[in-house]
């Protein structure tokens, strides 16, 4: 509104805001005031019925003067052209094309002096006023805001002119967004989701480089070792097998025994003193003839690491 | 299957079944022990043959042709697969409580105190059991499961599977390239 310099100076100069929304009207002196009611009350009162007379009587005389108009406009035993009537007609259609032809003339002049005289007086105008004061009280925002946006593409525009990048990165600097995802966000979702649209099984294939991966494993694990273990778990569940079918063995028969005992009483097979003692606590057959035997006084003071590996992983024995 | 408190140690998978689990430390019944004196039996049984034929093989080598099959009276064999049984019961006994046979069938002989026996009673126990290998059926009869031979030296045999004591051996990378 100031980039004319014309008006730089001008619009530099503070002015005191005159308040734009006024909200009574000015008050006068009550003497004033009263003197003034009495006057208009009067002049209302005469007037109203003169006025009613005078338009009574023009609405009755109407027909007499349109006729009497007519007549004067084109009297008979008159030439035509010498009547009033053609001549207002010529004369009208004379105005007529001169005020078409002046007609573009005076847009234009008017334009030019409007230019001027617009700035001249909306400047002083506004800085006299307080407009947001002005549009607050007086505009419907929501309604304007709601038009306005049913006009414009809003997404368009923020793409266009908005600077995304910096205000996307404020405000992740600002806020955990972590936690926001693991709050609001239905993970077991979002997963399901993309697994359901995704071919997992191809997506490794192209991307993930299984040769290096699976030469990769099987440095690591010792293949030879893992055959041995299978093996050695075979021949163990033979020989677990074996052992659990005479355990029944023993229990058939213990039933069997005691009933024919007419035994009522369940037997006392718990050994005495029994800890779970392991192998590696005894010596062997072997230390003992090298002389490395242990002591006899019991397990515990029988130096372990005694076992040999086997084939099946146990401890030999002799 | 991982049970921490296991006899096998913390951390490590209880490489005994779940069913036999209940069993461990109780007496064995007469089926699982004349499983495992079976085993010994046949064992030093095929010890005692063998004996025969290395006897047989010696001698043919030392004299080839006027050799003879060597005739044993049958009290040798068994006077020979007698002192070849006690030595091993004892030996057995004395040292780890398991003979092969024992061992096999996840079976152990403790003392009275259910640790390991002194070499003088699994000499006698030894004794016993070759003498009167019968005593061990008394085992079905007997309330506490024990046999004769346990009744007279106080000893027991209980259900203690082996377990592997040691880890796996460290990785032989060179044994790779031979597989």
């Amino acid at each position: 509104m100031t980039d004319d310099p014309g008006y730089a100076d001008a619009a530099d100069e503070p002015h005191a805001l005159v308040p734009a929304v006024r909200r009574a009207a000015p008050a006068l002196p009550p003497a004033v005031e009263s003197t003034v009611d009495v006057a208009v009350g009067a002049a209302v009162t005469v007037a109203r019925p003169i006025v009613g007379v005078t338009l009574a009587l023009g609405r009755a005389a109407q027909p007499f003067v349109r006729d009497s108009v007519a007549l004067l406009a084109h009297p008979p035993l008159v030439p035509e052209h010498l009547t009033l009537g053609y001549l207002a007609d010529r004369l009208g259609a004379r105005g007529r094309v001169v005020r078409r032809a002046a007609g573009d003339d005076a847009v234009e002049v008017s334009g030019q002096v409007l230019d001027v005289a617009v700035p001249s007086v909306l400047d002083p105008v506004l800085d006299r006023i307080d407009l947001t004061t002005l549009v607050i009280s007086r505009v419907d925002l929501a309604r304007l805001v709601s038009a306005v946006l049913d006009r414009m593409d809003l997404t368009e525009v923020v793409l266009e002119r908005v600077d995304l990048e910096p205000i996307v990165t404020k405000a992740l600097d600002g806020m955990d967004l972590t936690r926001v995802v693991q709050e609001r966000v239905d993970l077991g979702a979002v997963v399901e989701s993309a697994l359901d649209t995704i071919d997992l099984t191809e997506l490794v294939r192209t991307r993930v480089d299984l040769k290096s991966i699976a030469e990769e494993v099987i440095d690591e694990v010792d293949l030879p070792e893992i055959i041995r273990g299978s093996t050695t778990g075979v021949a163990t569940d033979v020989v677990d097998g074996g052992r659990l079918a005479a355990i029944n063995g023993d229990e058939v028969v213990n039933r069997i025994v005691d009933r024919l005992l007419l035994r009522r009483k369940a037997r006392r097979t718990a050994a005495a003193g029994w800890t779970g003692t392991d192998d590696d606590d005894a010596p062997t057959v072997t230390s003992m003839l090298t002389g490395d035997a242990a002591p006899e006084d019991g397990p515990d003071a029988v130096p372990a690491g005694e076992q040999s590996a086997s084939p099946t992983g146990e401890e030999t024995s002799g | 299957m991982t049970d921490d408190t296991t006899p096998a140690g913390p951390h490590r998978l209880d490489p005994i079944p779940p069913r036999a689990r209940e069993f461990q430390g109780l007496r064995a019944g007469v089926v699982s022990r004349t499983a495992a004196g079976a085993i010994d039996y046949a064992l030093v049984a095929a010890v005692t043959v063998g004996a025969y034929l290395t006897v047989a093989v010696v001698k043919f080598l030392v004299n080839p042709t006027g050799y003879e099959l060597p005739t044993w009276p049958f009290w040798w064999f068994l006077v020979i697969g007698f002192t070849l049984m006690v030595s091993y019961l004892t030996l057995a006994f004395g040292t780890r409580g398991r003979t092969l046979g024992d061992r096999i069938m996840g079976l152990r002989v403790v003392g009275h105190h259910g640790t390991r026996m002194w070499w003088g009673i699994a000499f006698v126990r030894a004794l016993l059991c070759t003498a009167v290998p019968i005593g061990l059926w008394w085992c079905a009869i007997s309330r506490e499961n024990r046999s004769l031979q346990d009744l007279f030296l106080r000893t027991s045999v209980i259900h203690e599977w082996p377990v592997p004591v040691q880890p796996l051996a460290p990785v032989d990378r060179a044994s790779r390239g031979r597989l």
